[in-house]
C-alpha cells in the first residue's frame, strides 16, 4: 500500500482547518487543533507503535496563525510528513515544530491582513448596503463576498502548501498578495460611500432631518473616534442621548 | 413558547461556534444572525435592523488569536431576541421594545467576552488530556478532545443567548410599562444617529485621502440608486 498523500487527504485536511480553532487555548493555542487537522495524513502514512505517538506529540506543539491561511502552513507541513516517511532518513524531532513556528508570525499577519481588516469589512459593508435595497437577500451578497476568497484560500492554500514544501514563502511574494489588499480597501471605500448615499436619501419622503443626524452622527463620531473613544462607548452615549430625547 | 427557546438556543450555539471555533464563515455576524433570527420567529424586519446597527458599530472587531473582543455577535443576536420576545410575548410597541433592547447589547457583549476567555481556559485542559493520549498513541481520543472544544463553545453560546433574549425580553417588558410609548419616527431619528456612527467607525477604516475617491464614487451611485427607485 502506497503512503503517498492523495488528493483526497488534502481535501480532508483543508476541510478540518475550517475548526482549527475549536479547541483555542492559552498553552499552545492552534495546538490541538492543528493535530485535529492533519489527522487523515497520520492515516494516510499508517503510523504504528513510537512513530505514531511521535506524530501526535510533535503535532501537538505550539501553534498560531490566522484560520484562513493556515491550510498553507498544514500542506508544507504534510509533505514534510511525507518526505520523512518515505525515506530512512531520519530528521530531528523538533524539525516540524520549528517549522511550525517559523510560519507562525508571516501567515498570522497576512491572514489578518488579508481576511480581519480586509475581506470582512469590505463584505460587511456590501452585505449592509444590498440589505438597504433587497432586504434579506442582501444577506446572501455579504457571504459570498466573504466566502468566496475564504473558500478558495483554505482549499488552494492546502494544496499549494503541499505542492512547494518549504518553498512556501515565495507564494507569499507574488505580487497578487501585495495588490489584494489594495483592492478590499478599495471596495470596502466604495461600498460605504454607497452606503451613506443609500441611507441619505432613506426610504420615507426626503426630508433634511434624517440625513442631517446621518452626517451630524458620522461627523462627531469620526472625531471622537479619532480621539480615542470605543465604538461601546460611543454607542452607549447616543443610546442613552436617544433615549433622553424619546422620552425626556 | 418552548420552541422559541429552542431557536433562540440553537441559534445562539451557532454563532459562538462560528465566531471562535468554527467553520468561521462569518453566519455569525450581526447582519447575517440577527435577520436570520428574526426570520425564525416572524419579525424580520427587526432582525435586519438589529443586524445593521451592530455590524457597522462593530465592524472592527477582531475575535482571533489571544484577543480580547467585545463579543457583538452574541450581544445582536441575544438583543434582537429579547426585542422579538418582548414584541411578541408581552405586547410592548415596536419603538420602545427595539431602544430598550438595544440597552441589553453592551452587558451581554461583556459577558460573552468574558465567557470566551473562561472556555479558552477551559480548554487547556483538554491539551493535557490530548498529551495523555498522544502519548498512547489514540489518535481518536486526541480528535475526541478537540471535539469537546466545539461542544463548549456551543454551550457558552446556547446558554448566553438563552438568557440574554430572557433577561433583556423581561427587562424591555418590566421597563416599557413605566415609561411613556414611544412614536416611530422618532425611533427613526436614534436609529439614523446609530447608523451614522457605525458609518463614522468605517470612516475610521477607510477614511485615508487615497480611498476618497472611492467613497465619492459609491456616494454618488448610492445617491443615483436611490434617485432612480
Amino acid at each position: 500500500m502506497s503512503s503517498e498523500i492523495k488528493k483526497r487527504d488534502l481535501i480532508g485536511v483543508g476541510l478540518r482547518s475550517f475548526f482549527i480553532q475549536a479547541s483555542w487555548n492559552y498553552e499552545r493555542m492552534l495546538g490541538l487543533g492543528w493535530t485535529f487537522a492533519m489527522m487523515p495524513i497520520l492515516h494516510r502514512l499508517k503510523l504504528r507503535g513510537d512513530a505514531r505517538k511521535a506524530f501526535l506529540k510533535r503535532h501537538l506543539g505550539f501553534f498560531n496563525a490566522s484560520p484562513f491561511v493556515s491550510s498553507f502552513a498544514l500542506g508544507t507541513v504534510a509533505r514534510l510528513e511525507e518526505a520523512r516517511a518515505g525515506s530512512d532518513e531520519h530528521r530531528t524531532e523538533d524539525s516540524v515544530e520549528r517549522i511550525k513556528v517559523a510560519l507562525s508570525g508571516p501567515l498570522g499577519a497576512v491572514g489578518d491582513r488579508l481576511f480581519w481588516h480586509g475581506f470582512r469589512p469590505m463584505a460587511a459593508l456590501l452585505g449592509v448596503a444590498a440589505v438597504q435595497l433587497w432586504g434579506i437577500w442582501g444577506v446572501l451578497v455579504f457571504l459570498l463576498a466573504f466566502n468566496l476568497p475564504h473558500l478558495c484560500f483554505r482549499f488552494y492554500g492546502v494544496m499549494q502548501g503541499h505542492r512547494l514544501g518549504l518553498q512556501i514563502a515565495k507564494e507569499f511574494s507574488r505580487p497578487f498578495y501585495k495588490s489584494l489588499p489594495r483592492w478590499t480597501e478599495r471596495l470596502g471605500a466604495l461600498a460605504l460611500g454607497l452606503l451613506i448615499g443609500i441611507k441619505s436619501f432613506g426610504d420615507q419622503p426626503v426630508s433634511w432631518v434624517t440625513p442631517t443626524i446621518l452626517f451630524l452622527s458620522i461627523g462627531f463620531g469620526f472625531m471622537l473616534l479619532k480621539r480615542g473613544c470605543s465604538p461601546s462607548l460611543l454607542f452607549f452615549l447616543v443610546l442613552m442621548a436617544g433615549m433622553a430625547v424619546v422620552w425626556i | 413558547m418552548s420552541e422559541t427557546f429552542w431557536i433562540v438556543a440553537l441559534l445562539g450555539g451557532l454563532v459562538a461556534l462560528d465566531t471562535t471555533a468554527g467553520p468561521q464563515v462569518m453566519i455569525s455576524q450581526p447582519i447575517v444572525a440577527c435577520p436570520v433570527l428574526g426570520l425564525l420567529l416572524g419579525d424580520l424586519e427587526t432582525g435586519l435592523l438589529f443586524g445593521t446597527i451592530l455590524e457597522l458599530i462593530w465592524i472592527g472587531t477582531v475575535p482571533a488569536g489571544a484577543s480580547r473582543f467585545f463579543d457583538s455577535n452574541m450581544a445582536g443576536v441575544a438583543a434582537a431576541g429579547a426585542a422579538i420576545w418582548a414584541m411578541q410575548r408581552c405586547g410592548i410597541a415596536r419603538p420602545s421594545a427595539t431602544l430598550l433592547s438595544l440597552a441589553v447589547v453592551l452587558p451581554i457583549g461583556l459577558l460573552g467576552s468574558r465567557m470566551t476567555v473562561g472556555v479558552r481556559k477551559l480548554n487547556g485542559f483538554l491539551i493535557r488530556k490530548a498529551d495523555v493520549a498522544a502519548q498512547s498513541g489514540h489518535s481518536f481520543r486526541v480528535s475526541l478532545c478537540h471535539g469537546c472544544g466545539v461542544g463548549f463553545s456551543f454551550v457558552r453560546g446556547a446558554c448566553l443567548n438563552l438568557l440574554g433574549t430572557v433577561t433583556g425580553g423581561l427587562f424591555v417588558s418590566a421597563v416599557a410599562g413605566c415609561l411613556p410609548p414611544v412614536r416611530e419616527d422618532r425611533l427613526a431619528i436614534v436609529v439614523m444617529a446609530l447608523i451614522g456612527l457605525g458609518g463614522a467607525v468605517c470612516l475610521k477604516l477607510f477614511g485615508t485621502k487615497r480611498l476618497a475617491p472611492w467613497i465619492a464614487l459609491g456616494l454618488s451611485m448610492g445617491m443615483l440608486v436611490r434617485f432612480l427607485g
